[in-house]
């Protein structure tokens, strides 16, 4: 399995981001050593041009890692069913060893965080000082064996494929009826009707709190931007979860079909990227509503991670009422198309 | 009441620090200099002029002590914001020139302007505009090589006007130049004072120091103030 070419060339990516990645985390250690902005000493302008060359390397990285991601998703949805016996969509591809979804989890926890990387750079670009230079580097350091961890662990999950053995697919593995396994977990137990409540009240407490960040700086910096990446984290969570349970009928047209990937196919007018891309901007959002908050605590930068905090939970709650809107969209035109058939 | 535009408080340079070859090229040095003087900073080869000026124009960063140029506390400033800084608010005009050769004049006056981000309209008309007040306009198309010491001189100070900085800095601006060529130029930093501009020069030349536009001279050896006044 390993020699497939979407494979390799998905593989070979990675490793090319891993590279970049440790030669920016072996620059990473020596500023997080000896950054001193007070200096005047060459040591420091050296340091200071390492730094641009790592903000560089990292917004590659991001971009690799982006594209990767979207590869991924393609390969198990698109390119490995027709291989692997019993497989007809992503799950079942996941589900052919124990490390797919591990996989698949690790690199949406590491584009996250590449994601709130960048948007700590960001910040720390604004002020003249680059007072988050160092915690920035010590972050890139926390970074680098997450990259190396998901890209062994992919290794793994490609070498271990084994095309002869039958996987169970969506229909079992989402199957409200019983316990599910993997990703869903021992949230599947609960009923349809609370998952979806739970996600209007979330969304509602989503905008509440961006709202609140919004209007008062002093809550954002007490209590908003502890609050807001919990809200957020929840609410992808939940959101997933309503999907699985209840929103994939309406966008399938199938009561008992509940697979998460099916709706990246065109058959779907590829929906699912629509969803997920909202999904991943509402909680990056949310969590750098954190990011700003504990940067806050340096008084040099704190008007500006406020007012960017402010643009965060724009961002946040866009995302949260688009996506709420595609979501309730996707089911009334069901429902209005069912009820014209009848 | 002109406001002051540069405040210097207890800097301190030292080359190579800890080093047996270390350099203190500027010590303790506290001074300040307002809107629209034109201040002659006096000493010998090697007494510091040249390292206080980089100081206090952001090129390089004091080991100790507080620069403030134009409200802005620079001192902890990282290198790209210090360029970014200088590149709108201080226009050098160095002992050698530093111009390009093979390019003309006119491309050498736009130098400063392309980071700027400036249209080629805007870019033209602040061109134009300089190279008339320092009568140089007539020789815009000419590669640097082919033009005389004081023409280049005038191109290294239309280039350093550029950006309309409020600031300038001239090292030794009349080392290459004749008696006629510096009294000309004298005559040239005298209309950027009517124009608004703060200029900081440092020579050892008399006929710079001795001019009657020079608001204060600040006397420069081994590193210090050693006396300062109009």
């Amino acid at each position: 399995m390993i020699k497939d070419s979407w494979i390799i060339s998905l593989l070979l990516a990675e490793f090319i981001s891993i590279a970049l990645m440790l030669s920016a985390a072996i620059l990473a250690i020596r500023i997080a050593r000896k950054w001193n902005i007070t200096s005047s000493a060459k040591e420091q302008l050296v340091l200071e041009r390492q730094s641009y060359l790592i903000s560089t390397i990292m917004m590659y990285v991001f971009s690799f890692e982006m594209v990767s991601m979207w590869l991924f998703v393609i390969i198990v949805n698109d390119h490995l069913p027709p291989i692997i016996k019993g497989a007809m969509c992503g799950t079942g591809s996941l589900n052919a060893n124990q490390f797919g979804w591990i996989a698949l989890d690790l690199k949406s926890a590491e584009f996250i965080f590449l994601a709130l990387w960048l948007i700590l750079h960001h910040l720390d670009r604004k002020i003249p000082e680059y007072p988050l230079t160092r915690e920035k580097n010590i972050f890139l350091l926390l970074l680098a064996p997450l990259v190396c961890i998901t890209f062994f662990v992919e290794v793994l999950y490609f070498s271990n494929i084994n095309p002869n053995i039958i996987t169970t697919c969506c229909s079992i593995t989402f199957d409200t009826t019983a316990a599910g396994s993997s990703s869903v977990g021992i949230f599947s137990t609960l009923p349809e009707e609370v998952i979806v409540r739970i996600f209007h009240v979330l969304s509602v407490a989503v905008l509440m709190t961006d709202g609140l960040v919004l209007y008062s700086k002093r809550w954002m910096q007490t209590t908003g931007y502890v609050l807001a990446p919990i809200t957020g984290v929840a609410q992808f969570i939940i959101v997933f979860l309503a999907i699985v349970h209840h929103y994939a009928k309406y966008i399938y047209g199938m009561p008992n079909h509940h697979c998460p990937f099916d709706m990246l196919w065109k058959e779907y007018f590829f929906v699912g990227y629509f969803i997920y891309a909202l999904l991943f901007l509402s909680l990056i959002s949310s969590l750098s509503i954190g990011v700003m908050g504990i940067a806050s605590k340096k008084q040099v930068i704190r008007s500006e991670a406020t007012s960017f905090s402010g643009k965060a939970a724009i961002w946040n709650a866009g995302s949260t009422v688009a996506l709420f809107v595609l979501l309730v969209c996707v089911e009334w035109i069901w429902n209005a198309t069912a009820l014209q058939i009848q | 009441m002109p406001e002051k535009i540069i405040v210097a408080d207890n800097i301190v340079k030292t080359f190579d620090e800890g080093q047996p070859n270390e350099v203190r090229a500027v010590q303790s040095v506290s001074l300040c200099v307002f809107e629209g003087e034109i201040v002659a900073f006096r000493g010998p080869s090697g007494s510091g002029k040249t390292t206080l000026l980089s100081l206090l124009g952001c090129m390089c960063k004091p080991t100790s002590g507080e620069i403030i140029v134009c409200g802005e506390r620079i001192t902890k400033w990282s290198e790209h914001f210090l360029t970014m800084f200088r590149r709108k608010h201080i226009g050098f005009v160095f002992q050698n020139f530093n111009l390009i050769e093979h390019l003309t004049a006119y491309q050498n006056i736009t130098v400063p302007a392309i980071p700027l981000g400036l249209s080629s309209r805007e870019m033209k008309l602040r061109v134009h505009k300089w190279a008339q007040i320092l009568r140089i306009n007539h020789r815009l198309a000419f590669p640097i090589n082919l033009l005389s010491g004081g023409e280049i001189q005038r191109v290294a100070i239309a280039r350093a006007l550029m950006a309309e900085p409020e600031l300038i800095f001239a090292d030794e601006p009349t080392a290459h130049l004749d008696t006629k060529l510096s009294n000309e130029l004298i005559e040239i930093f005298s209309n950027l004072k009517d124009y608004g501009k703060t200029l900081l020069i440092a020579t050892h030349d008399p006929i710079v120091y001795g001019s009657k536009i020079v608001s204060r001279i600040i006397d420069f050896r081994d590193g210090h103030i050693v006396e300062s006044g109009a």
